[in-house]
């Protein structure tokens, strides 16, 4: 059981919680502005049956040119069961790089696909109950697909994660749309209004998990971004004891570089 | 007495005038020997969709000697700025400049008067 919340909350961490740049909780194929360069801290508050939990990670990208991208992400991770002593930490690490494979412009829009992969080093501690590390190394590669026009954002994704130490292989699926509420300027002052599902099947149990999504943005300037949001489960093939009621987020994006 | 007042109110006002237009005349030359100095590019960029994106384009540019008055309009699709007359950046410099943004400039034209006179950077 105590393995499940791991597996939920490592899969949670690659998949959504480093989402970059609009929108909230989907990868973007765009590397540029907010997407690009921008430090981002995430934090998320998961409501389960049996536990909260709350993950606060800290990414760093870096661009390497306008079609490569590098980064880092550091977790900060406090699990509180039911009837258990909280136990607080340092997550695994996380490096992800993306490469641009397909770019298509036009006046006020552009389309492109990009590639992304998620390695996840086993660096956090995991001899406390609950563990905060999930004791397995990660490796997630996923195509990121976005077709972006002044009027709105259609984004999606759809990857595989390989585990190791027995833990289940999943897929993860992707979709989100955007959808500015104020007229577009520059320097931005963007109102953003984000729904999308995030869905994770787990190959060798047969379990599936999709998560309604939603959220507002608030871009206040060329280089800050404020954002919150709810997801919430619609589909949850595991035991009772062990659903997720919803998890909410809150968050900033600054660019740096 | 009355009259001898008015007088020289009335002087006081044609200096005032005088040296007004002056300074006017004065200033307008000087915008025009700067304009002189100045040239404006134009560049239609595809792929701008969103404002937030624009920025890597803005810092890009402000890269170029001399480059100033900075301005995108997001919804035409254009950015506009100026560069010194002496140090026109080449189109196909442009081109790679805007490629390295991550966006395609479709179109590029040059003027020796501002596009705009709106500012956003």
């Amino acid at each position: 059981m105590n393995r499940l919340i791991i597996i939920l909350l490592s899969i949670f961490s690659i998949s959504s919680v480093f989402a970059q740049g609009p929108p909230i909780f989907t990868e973007t194929p765009i590397l540029l502005g907010l997407d690009g360069g921008g430090i981002r801290t995430f934090g998320r508050f998961i409501s389960k049956e049996n536990a909260t939990i709350y993950v606060q990670p800290i990414g760093i990208p870096y661009n390497i040119g306008s079609k490569t991208q590098i980064g880092t992400v550091l977790r900060f991770i406090n699990k509180n069961p039911n009837g258990i002593s909280a136990q607080s930490g340092i997550g695994d690490l996380i490096f992800f790089a993306k490469r641009q494979l397909f770019q298509k412009d036009g006046k006020g829009k552009t389309f492109r696909l990009t590639a992304k992969l998620d390695q996840v080093f086993p660096t956090a501690k995991t001899n406390s109950t609950p563990s905060i590390g999930s004791n397995s190394w990660q490796s997630q590669l996923s195509l990121v697909a976005g077709y972006v026009t002044l009027k709105y954002g259609l984004y999606g994704q759809v990857g595989y994660n390989i585990t190791t130490n027995n833990l289940p292989d999943n897929i993860i699926y992707n979709l989100a749309f955007v959808y500015p509420l104020l007229p577009q300027k520059y320097p931005p002052n963007q109102l953003n209004l984000n729904i999308g599902i995030n869905g994770n099947f787990f190959t060798d149990i047969n379990s599936n998990t999709i998560l309604a999504s939603g959220g507002v943005q608030w871009i206040t300037s060329k280089t800050v971004l404020f954002e919150t949001g709810l997801q919430i489960p619609i589909v949850e093939e595991v035991p009772d004891t062990q659903k997720t009621n919803y998890v909410l987020t809150f968050g900033t994006r600054i660019l740096i570089f | 007495m009355k009259i001898k007042n008015s007088s020289i109110v009335v002087k006081i006002v044609v200096l005032l005038l005088f040296v007004v237009s002056s300074s006017n005349l004065e200033a307008n030359n000087l915008k025009i020997v700067n304009d002189d100095s100045k040239t404006y590019i134009k560049i239609w960029v595809d792929g701008m969709a969103c404002p937030f994106c624009a920025y890597g384009l803005e810092k890009k540019i402000k890269k170029i000697d001399g480059a100033g008055d900075f301005f995108v309009e997001i919804n035409e699709g254009f950015i506009s700025f100026s560069v010194n007359s002496n140090k026109i950046p080449s189109e196909e410099d442009l081109k790679i400049i805007v490629k390295e943004a991550g966006f395609f400039a479709r179109k590029i034209e040059v003027s020796k008067n501002p596009f705009t006179q709106e500012k956003n950077e």
